[in-house]
């Protein structure tokens, strides 16, 4: 347990972003007197960018140059760490790779898992810090009878951001600082300004980061071979084509818009699934979309779980789903069957799964297919 | 780990001021006059004699003879210098030659490197000449990819900033002499390094930079050899008109004062023990340890090691932590974290290539300096190992998508 330790004597890696957040989380950790240290992580090539069109985003040489402004101001030490070969590997191929397989990935709970911890507290090992900390809104709570650490939600429910983060390993948690667990946004920017950090006003980045403005499906269009993405029809579940499309990965489960169909049809289709083999978009009516039972696979628990019998807890199936009440049976292999009390709409393939008790994270994975007929 | 008093061994990105030098700029910063060289009036002279005998010891210190300051373009940075020898030299050879060809080498600085997109985008054609695994120049393949009536200028780095290999420039200079060939040496990390035999070589054209021998960095200079032709890159009056723009004083009299306390025999005996001490701890106490560029002629201060299975720039960060300052691959190059283009011609892989730190020696080091390093660097370097092989490894990751 970190928190027991004098904290001049530990070391502290801060993932910083460039952003409000885990400037204030460096400033946090400096002020409690930790040894801190301060790594901006390079995601991507920065020589080809357009300055106007990338300034302000995440992982711009504008974020670069502003996190070390903050580490300059709070007198930290700074270096930038490339991880862009980890990054292409981990996130973008990844995340391209799912949509031509007509899913719907969560490339942000992958750089999360494998880059913003696994890679970071690599190279926290290799400069000797003894613990990392990020700007997350999460936060981590130590329990004496188990010595284990648990990841908890954030006491702002509006910003709490563990369903990102279900991929971490306990000896992970434990070694990790997330101080804006306890905080509003509000209560953060009113700090950095008190800290007087450049970036106190700084918008907050919204998009996932190496998507431009343009969107995901333009990015798969220009990263990807035609022959990958093929056109093809719109049918409805009787077989019946209504309408055409322009590559699978156009569509998501649950969608309605963008179907472009016969202006008398519009109001009655919702993309329903995929046949892949005819490269067809399945829709139908909104009610055939509400879905018990689903598959998941991947599945990390952050603490130990009782495997051997099925359990109940609650269970989030994308960022902005409201968590429903479920029961949990384990199989080999990280994979667990999810049987919902009440069926959950568009339950989407490829998209995280978390498992929560109260406010605790349990784990998660991702959703591989519903098993409704 | 100790992390009293940072030790600076990075004296090839810039070498640490010159006490002498320091004091010179700081009474100049008092002076009650300082005005703008090129002025008519009493205190345009009084700048003007501050230039010109700075001039003169730059030149002393590269010709061994002061009267030849008019062979020296001051210019602001060796990149310029450089790039200004090039472009001169193979604008010229578009108008005398129907397809002019530059042969420089593949262990350049980037600021020559990056002059290889511009010659090819105006048609021309460039050879970089291969090193061997030791990092020296193959002066075979040099002499054979002349080309008599096409071959406008060789370009060559003649001690090598990453790995300190000293070029074999004397046998390159009478390949160009009988080919008449115009040679350019770069010459930023051989001054006050290695004695320059100016007269024995006589390059058409020679560059240095300021920050490399002492000095502030925002002085290049090129010394021009006799009757060799020059167009400027920037236009003006000044330098003669072979470079515009108003003179940096400041830079200009620190890079005189550095230049006349060279001492290249000096430099040799003080700092090559330490660096053979050095190599012999290193060789000691780490396994797994490289010397990029062992068994060429290489300058005394200069270290390229490699590290098996440690990435170069975790080295610097953690090395950094610890009080030590050293660079991975060259300091230009660093940010963009392309593996070093030097190291890659040598015939190490990439990861070889990644995983190279410089250590650059200067006069200040002692023995007791290089015990502590070598200590910590053995730390680092086992904490980095060990990293690597337990890499927290989540539960998702085992998993391929």
């Amino acid at each position: 347990m970190l928190s027991a330790v004098d904290p001049s004597k530990v070391k502290v890696l801060v993932a910083m972003s460039g952003g409000v957040d885990s400037s204030v989380t460096a400033a946090l950790l400096k002020t409690q007197g930790y040894n801190v240290i301060g790594v901006h992580m390079q995601l991507s090539d920065h020589t080809d960018q357009n300055f106007e069109e990338m300034g302000g985003r995440c992982c711009s040489i504008v974020d670069s140059n502003d996190a070390r402004k903050v580490c300059d101001r709070l007198s930290i030490p700074y270096y930038v760490i490339n991880a862009e070969d980890e990054f292409k590997e981990a996130v973008i191929d990844y995340f391209v790779h799912e949509y031509l397989q007509s899913r719907t990935p969560n490339p942000c709970a992958e750089c999360n898992t494998k880059i913003k911890f696994n890679y970071l507290f690599q190279k926290a090992e290799e400069l000797g810090c003894d613990a990392v900390a990020t700007g997350h809104y999460a936060q981590i709570v130590y329990d004496h009878k188990t010595k284990l650490s648990k990841l908890t939600k954030a006491v702002d429910p509006q910003k709490d951001q563990t369903y990102f983060l279900f991929g971490l390993t306990e000896s992970a948690v434990s070694r990790t600082f997330l101080p804006l667990g306890g905080l509003s946004k509000m209560a953060v920017r009113k700090l950095a300004e008190e800290y007087q950090l450049v970036n106190a006003n700084k918008e907050d980045s919204m998009e996932i980061c190496f998507i431009g403005k343009a969107g995901y499906a333009d990015f798969i269009d220009k990263n990807v071979s035609e022959k990958l993405r093929p056109s093809g029809v719109i049918q409805t579940l009787d077989g019946a084509t209504i309408g055409e499309h322009q590559g699978l990965h156009h569509f998501t489960i649950g969608q309605r818009k963008g179907l472009n169909l016969k202006p008398q049809e519009q109001h009655d289709y919702f993309v329903l699934g995929f046949d892949r083999k005819q490269n067809v978009v399945l829709v139908g009516p909104e009610e055939y979309l509400f879905k018990r039972t689903l598959f998941a696979t991947h599945i990390n628990w952050i603490n130990p779980v009782d495997q051997l019998k099925p359990f109940k807890c609650k269970a989030k199936i994308r960022s902005r789903h409201e968590e429903a009440v479920c029961l949990v049976t384990c199989f080999e292999n990280k994979t667990v069957q999810v049987e919902f009390d009440i069926p959950q709409r568009a339950i989407t393939p490829g998209q995280a799964i978390v498992f929560y008790q109260n406010n605790e994270v349990l784990g998660g994975g991702y959703i591989e297919k519903t098993l409704d007929s | 780990m100790s992390q009293k008093n940072k030790i600076y061994l990075d004296s090839n990105a810039g070498a640490p001021l010159l006490p002498l030098v320091r004091e010179k700029l700081k009474a100049l910063l008092d002076h009650p006059s300082l005005a703008n060289p090129s002025s008519i009036h009493s205190d345009g002279r009084v700048a003007k004699k501050l230039l010109l005998d700075a001039r003169e010891s730059i030149a002393q210190s590269i010709f061994k003879n002061q009267n030849s300051s008019d062979q020296i373009v001051l210019t602001s940075s060796g990149t310029e210098a450089n790039q200004t020898v090039i472009q001169s030299v193979l604008t010229e050879a578009f108008v005398t030659k129907k397809r002019p060809h530059w042969i420089t080498s593949a262990v350049e600085h980037d600021s020559v490197m990056q002059m290889r997109e511009w010659f090819e985008a105006q048609g021309g054609i460039v050879t970089l000449v291969g090193v061997d695994l030791k990092g020296s120049v193959n002066l075979k393949s040099l002499e054979n990819e002349i080309i008599p009536e096409s071959t406008a200028l060789v370009s060559l780095v003649w001690v090598n900033n990453e790995t300190g290999v000293v070029s074999p420039v004397e046998e390159v200079s009478k390949i160009t002499k009988q080919n008449k060939i115009p040679l350019h040496l770069d010459g930023a990390q051989a001054w006050g390094k290695i004695e320059l035999n100016y007269n024995e070589l006589s390059p058409d054209y020679l560059t240095f930079s300021s920050h490399k021998i002492g000095a502030p960095a925002g002085v290049g200079i090129i010394a021009l050899g006799k009757n060799v032709k020059f167009a400027p890159l920037i236009f003006g009056k000044q330098e003669k008109g072979r470079r515009g723009g108003t003179e940096n004083l400041f830079g200009i009299v620190g890079a005189g004062v550095a230049a006349s306390t060279l001492n290249p025999k000096l430099y040799e005996e003080s700092i090559s023990p330490k660096r053979e001490y050095l190599e012999q701890l290193l060789a000691r106490l780490i396994e797994g340890v490289k010397i990029n560029g062992m068994g060429s002629q290489r300058v005394c201060n200069t270290l390229n090691l490699s590290f098996e299975g440690v990435h170069g720039d975790g080295l610097v960060m953690a090395l950094d932590l610890a009080g030590y300052c050293v660079s991975s691959g060259s300091a230009c190059s660093s940010g963009a974290l392309e593996p070093s283009h030097v190291l890659m011609a040598m015939g190490l892989s990439k990861k070889e290539a990644m995983a190279a730190v410089r250590v650059s020696l200067n006069y200040d080091i002692s023995l007791q300096d290089i015990d502590h390093f070598v200590e910590n660097l053995a730390t680092i370097v086992n904490r980095i190992r060990n990293a690597a092989s337990k890499r927290p490894v989540s539960q998702t990751e085992q998993n391929v998508f």
